[in-house]
């Protein structure tokens, strides 16, 4: 059994995961940036619901990011914490990897996005290619109106944006902006456990001691002052 | 020093002050205002009239060791009052703490010693560097980063209404 926790944004998600049963239960939740407090009972809530105990885990995925800067340590701590004491594997998945997931069986260009406040996305394209499904650029943070202005083919937008955003996303781009309905654009818990559990079976964990969460910003810090 | 956009010269605190809550009047969600000046200069002075323009009642206080303190008005408005006076690292130290997240909210902003952490700053904030010139007496120097900046200094200085 897997448990994956995604606080990135201020749309909170925890799934279990199973190979066999795949997705065992799922939860999103809207945090007012009170994921401190939140994720961990909901940890213990959804366990309890599912009739599972710790020890019926084997690993423990988490979002890594872009995102909240607090969201995403609240997440990877209770991870490392979680996988630390239970002797669980660790898997790291980027967000927008989650965001764009499940539009991976459909032939558009996707652009997956994570808010990044005041107006601005981090984003990048995700397509088909020899590595199979992944991200073809570095990601980007910019506003929705420049990011329209990137896009010249039909392209399909993946992940949280605002309907404000949405509107800019379909005047400047018309026919060329494939928009779906907020509920399908939802960054589920279950999609970040499927990828999670994947290369947990393939055997590529992360090192507790190693893992970071993906900034939206780093500070120009000296050499090897990061965080553990 | 690099010019102004706008400057004056303030003979008390309580005068200071009063240029601190013209400016809340002019503030919207999000804002960033990043204080500078040596110990005294009248920072926290101005960030008391700022909270004041806003309507928040409590005491206001450097957050010299807390790092953050927020306050909210009764109209559900956030100010964050951050202080990097007392961090060695203060760059990294105030990544640390999260700084990015507040620049991500609708919150205002108000940052002392705004000048220890370059590089942390949003690219549009108002700069106000604040100077000791003799007992009693202090100037402001106001700096527009952005254009909404600049617009705000020329209302507060009276150039356009």
């Amino acid at each position: 059994m897997l448990l994956a926790l995604d606080t990135s944004t201020r749309l909170a998600g925890i799934a279990l995961y199973e190979g066999v049963r795949g997705v065992i239960a799922e939860q999103h939740w809207h945090s007012a940036n009170r994921h401190t407090v939140e994720l961990t009972p909901r940890i213990a809530e959804i366990l309890a619901q599912a009739d599972v105990t710790p020890a019926d885990l084997r690993a423990v995925a988490v979002a890594l990011g872009p995102g909240s800067f607090t969201g995403l340590r609240v997440a990877l701590a209770v991870a490392k914490g979680l996988a630390l004491a239970n002797g669980l594997a660790l898997l790291g998945i980027p967000t927008l990897d989650v965001v764009a997931y499940p539009h991976s069986h459909q032939p558009l260009p996707v652009i997956a996005v994570v808010q990044a406040g005041r107006g601005r996305v981090c984003w990048a394209p995700y397509a088909l290619g020899p590595a199979g499904w992944s991200p073809e650029a570095p990601y980007g943070l910019t506003t929705v109106t420049r990011l329209a202005e990137l896009v010249d083919r039909p392209t399909l937008f993946a992940g949280e944006l605002a309907a404000a955003e949405r509107a800019t996303l379909a005047e400047q781009l018309g026919e060329r902006a494939h928009l779906l309905p907020p509920a399908l654009t939802i960054r589920r818990a279950g999609y970040l456990a499927e990828m999670a559990w994947d290369r947990f079976v393939a055997g590529r964990a992360d090192d507790p001691a190693t893992l970071n969460p993906i900034y939206l910003h780093e500070p120009a810090a000296p050499a090897g002052a990061g965080m553990a | 020093m690099e010019p102004c956009d706008f400057s004056l010269e303030t003979g008390s605190a309580a005068e200071t002050q009063g240029w601190g809550s013209r400016l809340a009047a002019l503030l919207k969600p999000g804002d960033v205002l990043a204080l500078a000046g040596d110990l005294g200069a009248g920072k926290t002075a101005f960030t008391q009239g700022l909270a004041r323009g806003l309507g928040i009642t409590e005491p206001v206080t450097s957050p010299t060791f807390t790092l953050i303190n927020q306050y909210r008005t009764a109209e559900g408005i956030s100010l964050q009052h951050v202080d990097s006076y007392r961090l060695a690292n203060a760059p990294l130290e105030m990544w640390d703490v999260g700084l990015a997240d507040l620049f991500a909210g609708d919150d205002i902003v108000v940052i002392e010693w705004a000048d220890r952490i370059p590089g942390l700053l949003p690219a549009e904030h108002l700069e106000i560097q604040f100077a000791y010139l003799s007992e009693g007496w202090r100037r402001l120097c106001f700096k527009a980063h952005g254009l909404q900046y600049v617009r705000m200094i020329d209302r507060l200085a009276g150039r356009i209404p």
